[in-house]
């Protein structure tokens, strides 16, 4: 078995501080996939937990509350993890899974429908009119009725009222350090860079044939049916190397990314995964290695038969281990954080809450390129016209 | 290749399914015989990476300018956009905002009846609070996108068809402007001031541009709060205005309780200061009927409560605190009108009045144990220059707030009197925590109720959000005069904390600077017709309860919806007292004058988005409406029905700026593209109109106006002239381009100044300094509201100078309302307040339609992207229960009604949402829904007494904010699912 021994960038999503405004995913969506055959796709989504999440039934098992329902699959093939750690370290696997399912357009990504808004302008019935034609969604030229979506669940969870329970879960590319698309890749188009470790898919070798999309449990890579090639989240490449922070790390308002290399033990990523242990890796078990953790949610408390309040959290314990590497794990970063708030409560400091309330952008921000901790795009690529008032804007 | 073209020939690839690779290759190839090299193993090295500039040269742009965004939402974030060829590409955060507050020991303390009580800021580890970059959220992110959408306008149209049938005919300016001014002048001449606007985006140049406009032709503008349901007068009795921290304060609470505001959907540019505070140590409480994702996903503790009934809640809450003792007694004297005495013959405040002859009428008076007698308490509105203070400790003055005490009136009759602590004590003594009737009210168990209690309690610094919804229920009145009590109560409010309205407008230091575009206040020039100096000059009036309430006859829908409902029994007043009352306030002259709205300016407003019972408000103000002028980006629902629609230059395409107070900066429109199509700035439009009528005004010689009104406190004055008309709004060529009124704006105010406009200019921002909402812009700390009154003893402006719970008007003592308590009788058993059937049986569910975090109203709901990422068609949720007894499946289509009119949404499911709810998030045109119908047609107006108490001195007059709120969210309705 290879092994990636290349740098390797790594990132830390605190969901205790998603907001779920889907930032991300728009700040994604107008940088890269909103043209050219990738439409459809979501190189950064947003998916409310449990459910079946983007593409539907994504994984080589469910995340659906009680684990049912159609699974897409992926990964590699008795997955052995090193025991006692935190960060998914993988010490066997066998072949890559490769018959994971296809999405389909329409029943797991969701259909790019379009709007006629035209229709604003035209001549018809006024007001209330059963009939009158107004902006719907269409697909292909006729109205349609979607069926699915990169959020369709959202907000949706599980359990009953007052003890519903959901949390959102961001999700771009692992960029693993066994990557299973890269295994699945007879072409080998897909590759790993020395550097920093990103996965890409070469976009003149790539064939189409999209083994990768089938191997990849995440689901994270996408067939462009423009291009005829698999496309993917590049996280940000052109901005990575600059100094630049990802679009999606840097528009993030609920400031709950974190990025830097592993292999920076000062830096916040670094402190996180290795030195706190409260960021997990998403399903260490497929065996790929993922770069992306996760800070586990705190729930609120839950109530009784007769509303009465308890002690117990209300996203259970037992769901997250199935995402995140398994209970004890969870549990450990869960009371890591809910401790380390105290004792900020009672006046004292702590670097674990500092690090998570991550006051300024270079505290979450470590690409560190020419000394600095980020770099910002008008720095790498200034142009002529910038920042100017309209008298000299002519 | 266009982008459409792409996205065609993709989707028919796409279909084509496994077949395609092969054909791409055919297609191209050259393609298929090229990298034929040998890759060993791509983990360890890959050599053929030439290709990877491809992506590169996607992230590449030619211009970029700083850019914010204006259509109503109180964020104003810096963003840059980026274009390539004069087209905007994306945007994203400038995000340049620095970590300011940084803890200087001991600096921020204070004193409470002279006893020091330490810092009340609590800093986060490190002595730290932190930086709001970056700012912006989804919507902002894509504003380059919704802007390129074919709704948008590109030019000046006129309606060649009937009202809202859609047939236009494009103009040019010139045409535009030509016939609009000859229209303006004939009704101006006919009924000077007979116009009303509705001004919507917040930016100085936009907004101010219409108001300014509007003030010169002496119209009424309506309140954009008491419009849509925003304002706060239960609060501003208590508080006088509207308060609000910046938003880094909420990092400071160590507990916060989002109450009525669902702060992580809307307030996202500012909710990681409340999901950094759990990290700084702090609770955080979230009560909603819903489990929204602020209760789902910030909340250490979910307080599920019954739709409309959160006045009980925050009655048990302070009838606990008080029955335990467990209040601040030292706060409550130095800092509330608790202390202060009351008659009670007449229920009235004792005053100067009372107790001398020819005494004033805000000078009252409380208990002081030291002298044992009762003496005047200093810091009241008409307390004398040497007693404009709160610091009764340094006068030696100790008042009693508990007790009888017998006072000597000046006609010799003696009172017993008694003090506001007594008779709140007394108004919320049946709200116990544990009492049926607050268990049935609430839906809550004790031990919520209990715990929440004791959060509060413990916390050292307690913060309560109270977004805009909870004005919008019929207890919302008294629900804020309570929770306003609780943070009195506990000695928090104005020290370590502090409560937080949504607001999103202020004053810069510098007088008017700040409205100063909004509102012309120029010195006298003969030339302009003005004899004199005029305070308030030429600024428009406004109205807040005429536009639906008279212009939209509503009260008469409100009796039929009301019909079979005991609402008297219920609330105390039913739809024919609300009338009464009405007619009462306008003979009294408690509202300002209502002119009929012969001209109507929509200036980006919505106006058919935010109004009750949609339908019949149009039906009812239309026909009123000789002129109804549109000044938009985009053709809504309401610009559909307008005589002209004016093509405006969207956020992206002007230069201007616009503050709130949610961040300490003041925010740059940097014109991030020139504008494109036939497009021009709100300022340049108004400048254009304003031209052309003095131009045919002078040709026809017209001379000044005389023009009187009542403004709700006194009458006011003035002249229109038309024929200076454009002279005047330019300010004789100050302000003639966007440029130089912008930087006029910033020079006038001390706020800003020279340097902090160059500081704008070159940054995007630049932050405030000087006085902010009842406190200051720090350099190194947050600017809380209240501070002025708790920290520096100054007496704020409510009538008693303090934080006032007992109100004497005549109304309130009608209802018996003094006091803060639920405004609900014994015959309320909890639950919303909502109509009955014609044959007076319930409706089995309530409507829920509050903000949505997928638009800023209807400003980006129907984006393409977003829509993406919701149903993509307008949706409800309902509980799933509800779903499966009702054969409702997911995206089934659903008609919701009641005897007041449909509306239709594809169902969604949500366990978080209680069963009797029907929720949707609002914004909707009503073009997007199955024929044409709109939640709005469902509701209807209701109108608080309480809130139409007016006079002519002191804090309880009308103000935009002390006004009629619109009152709609209890709405009884039935659903059904249905074919479509």
């Amino acid at each position: 078995m290879s092994e990636f021994k290349g740098r390797q960038l790594v990132a830390v999503f605190d969901l205790n501080k998603c907001l779920e405004c889907h930032t991300c995913t728009v700040a994604c969506k107008l940088l890269w996939t909103n043209r050219s055959g990738r439409e459809y796709m979501y190189w950064n989504n947003v998916e409310s937990m449990p459910g079946y999440g983007y593409p539907k039934g994504w994984g080589a098992t469910n995340q659906t509350a009680d684990g049912s329902g159609e699974v897409l699959g992926g990964g590699f093939k008795d997955v052995v993890l090193e025991e006692g750690r935190t960060d998914g370290k993988v010490k066997s696997r066998g072949d890559v899974i490769k018959d994971g399912k296809m999405p389909s357009l329409e029943d797991h990504y969701g259909l790019p429908w379009e709007y006629n808004y035209e229709a604003v302008f035209e001549p018809g019935p006024t007001f209330e009119t059963p009939g009158a034609k107004g902006v719907r969604p269409h697909w292909q030229g006729k109205e349609v009725r979607p069926t699915w979506g990169p959020n369709w669940e959202e907000d949706q969870g599980a359990g009953e009222y007052p003890n519903h329970w959901v949390f959102s879960l961001p999700r771009i590319c692992n960029h693993c350090t066994d990557p299973a698309c890269l295994a699945a890749c007879p072409r080998k188009a897909i590759y790993k860079r020395q550097e920093d470790g990103i996965v890409l898919v070469d976009q003149e070798r790539c064939r189409g044939y999209r083994h990768c999309v089938r191997a990849c449990p995440y689901k994270k890579v996408y067939f462009n049916p423009t291009t005829g090639m698999s496309e993917k989240c590049l996280f940000c490449y052109p901005r990575v190397e600059k100094g630049v922070p990802p679009a999606c790390f840097w528009q993030c308002p609920g400031r709950m990314r974190f990025i830097g290399f592993k292999d920076d033990k000062e830096s916040a990523v670094y402190k996180l995964i290795y030195v706190w242990k409260v960021a997990l890796p998403l399903h260490p078990e497929y065996g790929t290695e993922p770069n992306v953790f996760y800070v586990p949610p705190i729930g609120s408390f839950k109530f009784g038969p007769n509303g009465e309040l308890t002690n117990e959290r209300r996203i259970p314990i037992e769901y997250l281990g199935r995402l995140l590497g398994g209970v004890e794990n969870v549990k450990r970063a869960q009371d890591t954080v809910l401790a380390e708030r105290e004792k900020v409560r009672k006046g004292e400091r702590s670097e674990l809450c500092e690090i998570l309330i991550g006051f300024d952008s270079e505290d979450r921000f470590q690409l560190k390129v020419d000394g600095v901790p980020f770099k910002r795009p008008e720095e790498v690529q200034p142009v002529k016209v910038q920042f100017r008032r309209p008298s000299e804007d002519v | 290749m266009d982008q459409e073209a792409m996205t065609e020939i993709g989707r028919r690839s796409f279909l084509k399914g496994t077949g395609l690779g092969l054909l791409a290759l055919l297609a191209d190839p050259g393609r298929a015989f090229s990298k034929i090299q040998v890759v060993e193993d791509p983990l360890q090295e890959y050599e053929y990476r030439g290709w990877e500039d491809l992506y590169r040269k996607e992230w590449t742009w030619d211009r970029v300018q700083y850019v914010t965004h204006s259509l109503g939402c109180v964020g104003k974030c810096s963003l840059k956009l980026y274009s390539k060829n004069g087209i905007p590409l994306r945007e994203e955060q400038t995000a340049t905002y620095p970590v300011y507050a940084i803890r200087t020991p001991g600096k921020y303390t204070y004193e409470i009846m002279g006893k020091p009580r330490g810092e009340y800021i609590r800093y986060g580890p490190g002595g730290k609070i932190p930086s709001f970059s970056p700012r912006g959220c989804q919507k902002g992110c894509l504003y380059s996108d919704w802007m390129k959408q074919s709704d948008f306008l590109k030019y000046p149209l006129k309606r060649v068809g009937e009202r809202g049938e859609r047939k236009w005919k494009r103009l040019t300016w010139e045409q535009a402007f030509d016939e609009i001014a000859e229209k303006i002048i004939e009704i101006e001449l006919k009924d000077p001031g007979a116009m009303v606007t509705t001004s919507r985006p917040f930016s100085q140049l936009s907004k101010g541009g219409s108001e300014r406009f509007t003030g010169l032709l002496g119209g009424q503008l309506i309140p954009v709060s008491a419009m849509v349901g925003d304002a706060y007068p239960g609060g501003h009795t208590a508080l006088i205005g509207r308060v609000g921290s910046t938003l880094d304060d909420w990092f400071t609470a160590d507990l916060l309780i989002g109450w009525t505001q669902n702060f992580t959907a809307m307030r996202m540019p500012d909710a990681h200061f409340a999901k950094e505070a759990k990290d700084n140590g702090a609770r955080i409480i979230v009560v909603d009927p819903n489990h929204n994702v602020t209760a789902a996903q910030a909340a250490d503790l979910f307080v599920p409560i019954r739709m409309g009934s959160d006045s009980y809640l925050a009655a048990a809450i302070c009838n606990t605190i008080i029955k335990e003792k467990k209040y601040d007694a030292e706060f409550l004297k130095e800092q509330s009108d608790l202390p202060f005495l009351v008659r009670p013959d007449t229920k009235k405040f004792l005053t100067q009045k009372d107790m001398k002859p020819g005494g004033k009428e805000f000078q009252y008076y409380f208990w002081d144990t030291k002298s044992n007698q009762a003496v005047e308490a200093p810091g009241c509105l008409d307390s004398p220059a040497d007693k404009k203070t709160l610091n009764i400790a340094r006068l030696g003055l100790d008042p009693a707030l508990e007790g009888r005490f017998t006072v000597r009136l000046a006609d010799g009759k003696e009172v017993e009197c008694t003090t506001v602590f007594e008779k709140t004590k007394e108004g919320l003594a049946r709200y116990n925590l544990d009492s049926d009737l607050v268990r049935e009210a609430t839906g809550l168990h004790p031990s919520v109720i209990r715990t929440m209690t004791d959060w509060i309690l413990e916390s050292k610094s307690l913060h309560i959000t109270n977004g805009y919804n909870c004005q919008k229920h019929y207890d919302g009145y008294q629900s804020e005069r309570l929770k306003i009590l609780i943070l009195v109560l506990t000695g928090q409010l104005g020290g370590p904390g502090a409560y937080h309205q949504t607001y999103e407008g202020m004053k810069l230091e510098g007088g008017r600077a700040a409205g100063g575009l909004h509102f012309p206040d120029q010195p006298a020039r003969p030339e302009f017709g003005i004899e004199k100096p005029i305070k308030g000059g030429k600024q428009p009036y406004s109205v807040g309860i005429a536009y639906e309430v008279i212009y939209g006859d509503s009260l008469e829908r409100t009796k039929k919806y009301f019909a079979n409902t005991p609402l008297k029994e219920q609330i105390g007043f039913d739809a024919n007292d609300m009338e009464a009352f009405l007619k009462d306030a306008i003979q009294k002259k408690y509202l300002p004058s209502m002119k009929p709205p012969r001209i109507s300016l929509w200036h980006s407003c919505n106006n058919y988005r935010n109004k009750t019972g949609q339908q019949s408000w149009r039906e009812h103000y239309l026909p009123k409406v000789e002129l109804l002028i549109g000044t938009d980006i985009r053709m809504t629902s309401s610009m559909q029905s307008c005589d002209y629609v004016l093509s405006a230059a969207t956020d992206y395409e002007r230069w201007d700026i616009r503050e709130t107070t949610t961040n300490p900066f003041l925010t740059l429109y940097g014109q991030g593209v020139k504008p494109m199509f036939e497009r021009r700035s709100d300022w340049q439009i108004y400048a254009g109109l304003c031209k052309a009528i003095q131009e045919k005004a002078r040709a026809r010689g017209i001379k000044s106006i005389p023009f009187e009104y009542w403004n709700g406190t006194r009458q006011v004055k003035r002249t229109i002239d038309l024929s200076t008309i454009y002279d005047e709004y330019v300010q004789n060529g100050e302000l003639d381009s966007d440029e130089k009124a912008v930087e006029w704006h910033n020079l006038k105010s001390k706020g800003i100044g020279k340097e902090g406009h160059e500081k704008l200019v070159r940054d995007g921002y630049a932050k405030f300094r000087g006085p902010a909402k009842y406190g200051n812009y720090e350099d190194d700390a947050p600017a809380r509201s209240m501070t002025w009154q708790v920290v520096q003893k100054k007496p704020s402006g409510t009538n008693t100078g303090r934080f006032q719970f007992y109100v004497d008007h005549e109304y309130h003592i009608k209802l018996d309302q003094m006091t803060p308590k639920p405004q609900y009788t014994d015959m309320w058993r909890g639950g919303p307040q909502s109509p009955k059937r014609p044959d007076g049986s319930p409706y089995p569910f309530v409507m829920n339609f509050p903000h949505t975090k997928w638009g800023i109203h209807s400003a980006y709901r129907n984006n393409r992207w977003l829509m993406r990422l919701q149903r993509g068609d307008v949706y409800l949720y309902l509980n799933p229960k509800v779903m499966a007894e009702r054969g409702i499946k997911d995206m089934d289509m659903v008609r919701v009604y009641n005897h007041m009119g449909e509306w239709f949404a594809r169902a969604k499911e949500w366990p978080g949402n209680p069963p009797y709810i029907v929720f949707t998030e609002h914004g909707w045109d009503h073009f997007m829904t199955k024929n044409w119908t709109h939640y709005n047609n469902l509701n209807c107006e209701f109108l608080n007494p309480l809130e139409l108490a007016g006079g002519t001195r002191g804090h309880i007059v009308y103000t935009g904010n002390h006004t009629s709120n619109r009152i709609y969210y209890e709405t009884g309705v039935d659903i059904e699912k249905v074919e479509g």
